[in-house]
């Protein structure tokens, strides 16, 4: 600290450096791109090699850095407008001080969150100490910082910090200069696929003939809690009640344990070793893409295509399927980080929503708040845009219409009509009262998860009444009958073995056991499916139920004879957590399933272990039979070393 | 005047990583364990040492050029 002495001259206080526009313009610019980006890249550098070239990382930065230059000129705008208007009713420097703090301070704390974010992550994965606090402290946090620049601002510290600031800025320019200009010239040479012209909405006359297809994807949904097809009672009557006119199957297993890879294997038919969507970032394989897509066999066949939903992970955007698709929409959410994702999944191809993740989590920290007692994404929102497209003539017949609803997803937060059904008032209320998403817990939590399951379960109810809801108007407007209308998930949902949530390394039955329900054009009466089937059939299923054959590579069978009562044949069915897996070496970890039902063996590739159940003696997996059963252990895991060293050969660049 | 912002860091660092759904496991692998610190100390050698280092270079430019500062 400086003390000044009666000697010495007074030096003159600092003013704060002129906020035009080109300033403004020319700090946020800096901040944003040398500072945030990089940052950002860093963090999640291991990621994205696990499924990006680097050519491609380096086109997706030049994309994202457009993105993020248009953000900045953005900020600039609103504070030189804010510092236009200030400077009518107060001093010039009062103003531009303060159109200053309104630029800086979103940049600050975004760099600010990312720099601490980081040096965490390297402190946890090197020492292995992982410090958590409640989501109250980190809302305090970003309090401090706005009000500890707000403070700054009323001192001679703020002109000294803007000066320097502008001062790194202005030496800064041409690096940004030259980061843009190679950003512009990228995008010029291979724009984004946001760019490009979209498939014709409208269906080929030719095809009237062929029936709607109608797919409802309801996101986190565990038959284990849902029961729809098995006996006893269920917490999804509305669709119980619709399986009265369909075939309900009783063993359809997800593909894997979270949205990306499971949603990826209902596009393509294969399983998540072959289309390798296999991290939240992740699209599909350039090569299983190129073979063909749900929507995109059928649009070759005449139809219209249309998806709507909710969750980005789900979208065809984020799966490199949206070409595919004529009206591809994500519906607003009252969530501050899904806005975000969805709005920058725009530019999918471009990793936006990966590369700009911090973004998405400061929204995450401001939700736990903002969102309070109501769900942040409502199936309705979903379901009314779904109708407004069937029925408003922007989805020509013949159509496919997919449909993906996020609750009962974490937080689980159920709408006031089935709320308090199973967990009384006064606990679980709030998004902040819940534990973190997919997370270990110890054994002293389990009364804690077990509350966190009602609520789960009372959003299933929630979300059977608003499926429901549709269900009854697509049967009043007439489409029910002749329409195929499938209803599935994308996977389940663990509360037990120490585990919360999905996603991870675990494959229990609760995270993949999950319902399926399919309705054909004239169906009346209930036909119920016992054998195993895997979520990879649903495409070959839907292609061939519209009269199309599924593309060549496709890795599940068509149950379509079974659902016109023909008898279905055993067949062994695989699922898998491959997050750590990168698609360009070879396949030596992760955790694979195959179910010979009622046979389950679990194998981890990393460590060796395996684990086999009798699913029909003991549906909670809780006796472990490898040492009892050896010879079905050796058989089983016979067919998954089999199974992998086929999809090792499939993988482009794998030695032959 | 800098005791908010040094709180608000200090809680920043406690921040829990798994407090969102989906932040992929591979982050924080081999390359970012790496590049991290790497990246940290480029940066604290630019920042503590940048007159140090303009001045040895002007220096050594100087002695090449048989120029000297005035």
């Amino acid at each position: 600290m400086s003390v000044h002495r009666p000697n010495q001259p007074v030096a003159p206080a600092p003013a704060v450096p002129r906020a035009s526009m080109w300033n403004l313009a020319r700090t946020s610019l800096a901040v944003l791109l040398i500072l945030c980006l990089p940052l950002s890249l860093l963090k999640q550098i291991d990621a994205l090699v696990a499924y990006m070239r680097p050519a491609r990382i380096l086109w997706s930065c030049a994309v994202v850095a457009l993105i993020v230059a248009a953000a900045a000129i953005l900020f600039a705008v609103v504070a030189r407008s804010l510092g236009w208007i200030l400077a009518r009713v107060c001093r010039r420097e009062r103003a531009d001080a303060l159109a200053w703090w309104v630029l800086l301070t979103p940049c600050a704390v975004l760099a600010l969150w990312q720099l601490v974010a980081i040096v965490r992550l390297w402190l946890t994965v090197v020492t292995g100490l992982d410090p958590t606090v409640s989501a109250a402290a980190r809302m305090f946090a970003l309090v401090a910082l706005v009000a500890g620049s707000w403070v700054l601002l009323r001192r001679q510290a703020w002109a000294r910090f803007v000066g320097a600031l502008d001062g790194w800025s202005a030496s800064a320019l041409p690096v940004v200069v030259l980061a843009l200009s190679a950003s512009f010239a990228a995008v010029v040479v291979q724009p984004p696929r946001a760019l490009h012209s979209k498939a014709d909405v409208a269906g080929a006359p030719s095809a009237s003939g062929k029936p709607d297809i109608i797919l409802i994807t309801i996101d986190t949904l565990s038959e284990v809690d849902a029961n729809v097809c098995g006996p006893g009672p269920t917490l999804m009557p509305h669709l119980r009640e619709f399986a009265g006119a369909a075939t309900c199957f009783t063993h359809f297993y997800a593909a894997s344990n979270f949205t990306v890879p499971t949603t990826s294997t209902i596009e393509t038919g294969t399983l998540p070793w072959t289309h390798r969507a296999v991290q939240p970032g992740a699209d599909i394989d350039d090569a299983v893409r190129a073979r063909g897509s749900l929507a995109g066999g059928l649009h070759a066949i005449g139809y219209a295509t249309a998806a709507i939903g909710d969750n980005v992970l789900a979208s065809p955007r984020h799966h490199g399927t949206d070409p595919a698709y004529g009206i591809d929409e994500l519906v607003p959410s009252r969530s501050l980080a899904n806005t975000v994702a969805n709005h920058l999944s725009l530019f999918g191809d471009a990793n936006a929503t990966t590369l700009l993740a911090p973004v998405g989590v400061l929204g995450h920290a401001l939700d736990v708040y903002l969102v309070g007692e109501r769900a942040p994404d409502d199936p309705k929102t979903v379901y009314d845009r779904g109708l407004d497209v069937l029925h408003g003539g922007a989805l020509s017949h013949p159509g496919f219409l997919w449909l993906h609803t996020f609750p009962p997803h974490a937080p689980y937060l159920p709408p006031p009509s089935t709320r308090h059904r199973l967990l009384a008032a006064g606990q679980l209320e709030s998004w902040r009262d819940f534990l973190p998403e997919n997370v270990r817990y110890a054994a002293s939590q389990q009364p804690l998860v077990d509350k966190h399951r009602l609520r789960y379960r009372e959003s299933i109810l929630g979300a059977d009444e608003a499926l429901g809801t549709l269900l009854s108007r697509l049967e009043r407007d007439g489409r029910f009958a002749d329409s195929i209308i499938v209803v599935s998930s994308d996977h389940g949902e663990s509360f037990e073995k120490g585990y919360m949530g999905h996603s991870g390394d675990r494959l229990d039955d609760p995270l993949l056991h999950i319902p399926l329900v399919v309705h054909l054009p004239g169906q009346h009466e209930r036909r119920t499916i016992d054998d195993a089937v895997s979520q990879a059939d649903l495409m070959p299923t839907l292609t061939e139920l519209a009269g199309a054959r599924p593309p060549q590579g496709v890795e599940g069978r068509s149950l379509a004879p079974a659902l016109h009562g023909a008898p279905l044949a055993p067949r062994m069915v695989f699922s898998m957590s491959m997050e750590r897996t990168s698609r360009f070496a070879p396949l030596r970890r992760g955790t694979y399933a195959v179910i010979d039902w009622p046979l389950k063996l679990v194998h981890r590739l990393d460590d060796g272990d395996d684990q086999l159940y009798d699913l029909s003696a003991d549906p909670h997996e809780l006796n472990d039979l490898a040492s009892a059963r050896p010879v079905d252990r050796a058989r089983l895991l016979d067919a998954i070393r089999g199974a992998l060293k086929d999809a090792e050969r499939r993988r482009p660049g794998a030695s032959r | 005047m800098f005791r908010p912002a040094v709180i608000a860091l200090l809680l920043l660092a406690t921040l829990p990583l798994d407090c969102n759904a989906y932040i992929d496991p591979n982050a924080g692998g081999i390359l970012f364990q790496l590049l991290a610190p790497l990246l940290a100390a480029i940066a604290g050698v630019w920042m503590f040492l940048r007159r140090w280092i303009s001045q040895a270079v002007r220096r050594l430019w100087n002695a090449l050029t048989g120029r000297s500062d005035k």
